[in-house]
Formats: C-alpha cells, structure tokens, sequence
C-alpha cells in the first residue's frame, strides 16, 4: 500500500515537474548577468518568463491598467517591432568596438542580447523575444 | 569620442530610417571607423522594422522634422520645398560649389540623383547619392514636418543590393563613415 502511495507521489511530482519545466520552456529564460569588480557587484539571474506571467496575476489592478493604457498606446509600433524581431534572421545590429571596450546587441537563436564587455564591467542580458512577445499580449491584452 | 561615433550612427539611422525601404529582406548598414583611437561602430538595421519606426520618430520628433541647418543657417521644411522646386525646374544642375580650407566640395541635381561629391584633393572625400523621387517624397504633404511615411514608400522602389549612399573619410584622422543598403545581414 504505502508502495503505491509512494509510486501514486513520484508520478505526481514528475508530472508537476515536468508541467513546469515544459511552461518554463514555453515561455522562455531571461538571463541577466552584471560583474563590476570595482562597485563589488557580481549577479547573475536567470528569470523565467513564466514567473513573470504568474506575477501578473498578483499586480494590482491599478498598475496594471496603467500599464496596459500605455502598451496601447504604442501597440502598432510594439507589436509590429516585436513580430518583426521574431521574424528576422540571426544578426549582429550593433557592433561598438575600442581597445577599451566591446558592446554588441545582436539577435541569436530567438534571443535578443544585449553584451558589454569592457575594463570595468561586464554585463550581458538575454530576453526571449516570443516570450516578451507573450508576456507583453497578456498585460496589453492586445 | 566612441559616444560620438554613436551619435553619428544613431542620427544616420534615424535620418536613414527615414528614407530607406521596408523591403523584405533589406538592411541598412553604418560603418564608423576612426584608424587613429582604433574605435569601430557597426549597425546593421533590418529595414521591414524603419517603416515601425517612422511614425513613432514623427510622433516624438519634437520640432526637429521641421527644419534642416545647413552652414548655421536654419530652413524650415516650407523654405525647402520652395527651393527644392526651383532646383529640379532647372534640370541636371550644379546647386553650390563648396570651398572651404582643404574640402573642396560640390552639390549637384545629376539625373535622378541628388549628390554631394568631394573633388580630388580635398580632405574629406564625400560620396552622397540621394534618389531625387525620395527629396520628393520626403517634401511632400502640407505638413510642417518632412514626410517620413512618404519617404520610405519612394525609397522602397530603389531597394537594390549594396547601394551605397553615403561615403565619407576624413584624410587627417583616416575617420571613414559608411552607409548603405543590402541584402545581407553583415557587414
């Protein structure tokens, strides 16, 4: 008995887990990463989207309308810039170099990154564009 | 002096942005190099995304669509229609020549080109071709702003691969600035 209640609970685990991990997949992965030895910072998070997504569920209704007046108000620029960034082909936009630093902003197997590497710091940031995509749908409700 | 060199690429996208076409396919291209501080900025801009960006460029321009500096002097977009009218009724036509210290520089209706093109010897070694219809377009409406939406619609009929509109060096510092179109993502 306590076997199949054992077995009942690993099955409802695993297919919890697996539920999440396939949600965390869906939505995608924000990675933000900053290194600034001389301020002593050092982080590096990655965020599910789909955090963000269940936030949304527990942000007051105030901001939220606020946020959604706003996305609509730029919705054909928003929405238009976002489906076109999806739809475009890996690529370097921006590419600055010097002999002190290297920033780079560049669209890489569905990412938009955004890289700079200098002396002083480093700081990479990498946002699923359909993810984003998503996340802004459901606040805008467009 | 690389936050200028982005400047100079950021106003070229907007400027571009402006009047480059929203083909399927096509990029703009900037290249600043300056050999001496070895400081390079590359941007390549897919042009399906300038036709998103022009409205919101009109929307937030705040004035600075409606006038153009050329030499300090200040010309509303009004004046420079009424100047350019008076420019294509002449035909093929030389509109300035430009001497000044070691540039020697001369702006000319060719065609249906606009082009602003250094002599030999000069300093700056310029090359600037601007297809006539997309001035047209750029001035048209009655607006006071210069037309971006109309612009692009123009330009896009000229969408060719690796069309180079501007190309400028500087023969003391060796600063290079390139802009141009393709079909390719790179550079």
């Amino acid at each position: 008995m306590l076997m199949k209640i054992g077995i009942g609970f690993l099955a409802l685990l695993t297919a919890l887990m697996g539920t999440a991990a396939w949600a965390v997949v869906q939505s995608g992965v924000a990675y933000v990463s900053v290194d600034d030895p001389s301020e002593g910072v050092s982080f590096h998070v990655p965020v599910p989207l789909v955090l963000a997504d269940a936030a949304l569920a527990f942000a007051p209704e105030e901001d939220l309308r606020q946020a959604r007046r706003e996305l609509q108000r730029h919705a054909p620029f928003l929405k238009g810039a976002l489906q076109e960034l999806a739809a475009v082909e890996d690529a370097v936009f921006v590419h600055i170099s010097s002999p002190y630093e290297e920033v780079r902003v560049f669209k890489k197997n569905g990412y938009f990154v955004v890289d700079v590497q200098s002396d002083r710091e480093s700081v990479h940031v990498s946002v699923p564009v359909e993810g984003v995509q998503r996340l802004m749908g459901s606040v805008a409700a467009w | 002096m690389i936050k200028n060199a982005i400047k100079i690429p950021f106003l070229a996208v907007t400027l571009f942005a402006l009047t480059l076409p929203a083909a399927a396919g096509q990029w703009l291209h900037i290249l600043v190099e300056e050999e001496g501080s070895q400081e390079t900025v590359r941007v390549n801009f897919p042009l399906t995304l300038a036709k998103l960006v022009a409205p919101m460029i009109e929307e937030h321009s705040d004035g600075d669509l409606s006038q153009i500096e050329i030499n300090d002097r200040r010309l509303t977009v009004q004046e420079l229609r009424e100047i350019w009218e008076r420019v294509k009724a002449e035909g093929d036509y030389r509109l300035a020549s430009v001497q000044h210290g070691e540039n020697d520089i001369v702006v000319a209706l060719e065609g249906p080109f606009l082009i602003v093109r250094s002599r030999e010897g000069s300093r700056h070694q310029v090359d600037v071709q601007v297809p006539t219809p997309i001035v047209d377009a750029l001035l048209s409406g009655t607006s006071d702003q210069l037309n971006i939406s109309a612009a692009l619609d123009a330009l896009s009929t000229y969408a060719s691969d690796d069309f180079t509109l501007v190309n400028v060096v500087d023969g003391h510092d060796r600063a290079k600035v390139k802009v141009w179109i393709s079909q390719n993502s790179d550079q």
